[in-house]
């Protein structure tokens, strides 16, 4: 039985931790969603999930990626199937503008933009690899994928970037992912 | 390997290519070329995905009922904005430090500290080359590279592997500074230290940091141009 002390403890601890990967967070349900409203709702959600089962988390080390996972799945339930049909790509990157705005130059911005508009498939991988630091094998774990699978997935999307920034694409043999 | 394995390898992972895949980069002057290349945009994409992230207490405050989420994310966006034109305005009044402007870089790429896996010497060799430097003898276990943007110029970030924790290195060729000077921003703890006509950027996030390392570390930095 937890004592009010182990409680109290453990809630603080929760919350040290959480504020502390908020940020994290927060970005990682923006590139998910595109979408700063949903990304806060998302956020709130899993932290609020995160807490109720917070007593069985046995590795704290791991604590970020568990919370990464919740928000998929999070993100998943409430909006990937509302908004699959009616995503408008240009709408929602006019809607998102001030989001996707940069102090560090219109570079960076465009960049943002061309991230929008890559497929989830391409834009998660990226995220979680460029954003984040993890390795291949992770990223597979994390979205149920082979390290194959990602490792092409991850090709794709810099290939799509750097068409779309006048850099030499490389030839895609088009092979599904393995 | 031919070069589009080497480029498809690279374009999936370029901070952890095989033994065979540095072996061609140092021998294909296009494909070294391609892999600089793949670490710069990487740069920037991090810096792209770093998106501001909003005020907890403001989208806590954005939860009350009858309101829509999105209308008060806007009230709440409103007052960021206003807030920003504020921080702005004094930014452009206020000179900009090295100190800070190193420590605002260490924000935008978070991911610098978290790589478990050594980065690969061709990146090593490639972010060195556009920064103009190179170290007499490697400091130690790198695992982390890229060649960032900073203050109009490209320079090395790397991230050692040390037994206290990550330090972050930023090799600055084009910035002089005159004496040693130690700085604590942020949860950032760090020194900025001359380096012949540079200077480096030692600094750790949340771990000690050793003055003896730091100097260590800047007295095997060597600038090429």
């Amino acid at each position: 039985m937890i004592s009010d002390a182990d409680g109290r403890e453990g809630r603080q601890r929760f919350d040290a931790l959480s504020a502390s990967l908020r940020p994290d967070l927060y970005r990682f349900a923006f590139w998910l969603a595109r979408d700063r409203a949903i990304a806060e709702d998302v956020v709130q959600e899993t932290m609020l999930r995160a807490w109720r089962s917070w007593k069985d988390l046995r590795d704290e080390r791991a604590v970020k990626q568990w919370l990464f996972t919740i928000a998929r799945r999070e993100h998943a339930r409430l909006y990937e199937r509302k908004r699959f049909e009616t995503v408008d790509v240009d709408n929602l990157i006019a809607t998102e503008a001030s989001a996707l705005a940069s102090s560090d130059g219109r570079d960076i911005e465009d960049l943002r933009r061309a991230i929008a508009r890559l497929d989830e498939d391409y834009r998660e991988p990226l995220m979680l690899q460029v954003l984040f630091g993890y390795a291949t094998k992770e990223i597979a774990e994390h979205m149920g994928l082979t390290q194959g699978a990602v490792l092409t997935r991850l090709f794709r999307a810099r290939n799509q970037l750097r068409k779309q920034f006048g850099l030499e694409a490389v030839a895609d043999d088009g092979a599904e992912e393995s | 390997m031919n070069c589009l394995e080497f480029r498809r390898a690279a374009g999936a992972d370029p901070q952890h290519l095989t033994s065979e895949a540095r072996a061609h980069a140092d021998a294909c002057p296009a494909c070294a070329r391609y892999l600089a290349e793949v670490l710069d945009l990487d740069a920037r994409i991090a810096r792209a995905l770093a998106v501001p992230v909003p005020d907890a207490q403001a989208s806590s405050t954005a939860r009350r009922p009858g309101q829509t989420r999105r209308r008060v994310f806007a009230l709440a966006a409103s007052v960021l904005v206003a807030i920003g034109i504020g921080v702005t305005g004094w930014l452009v009044l206020a000179p900009s430090s090295l100190a800070a402007d190193v420590v605002e870089h260490m924000r935008d790429e978070p991911q610098a500290w978290s790589s478990h896996t050594p980065a690969s010497e061709a990146a090593l060799a490639a972010a060195m080359q556009r920064g103009g430097a190179r170290f007499a003898t490697m400091p130690g276990r790198i695992m982390y590279v890229q060649s960032c943007w900073f203050r109009g110029h490209y320079v090395p970030h790397l991230v050692l592997e040390t037994d206290t924790g990550p330090v972050t290195l930023l090799l600055l060729r084009h910035e002089s500074v005159k004496a040693r000077r130690d700085f604590d921003e942020e949860g950032y703890q760090g020194v900025l230290i001359p380096v012949g006509a540079g200077s480096i950027a030692v600094l750790t996030h949340g771990t000690p940091l050793s003055a003896d390392f730091a100097t260590r570390v800047a007295a095997l930095i060597e600038w090429t141009s």
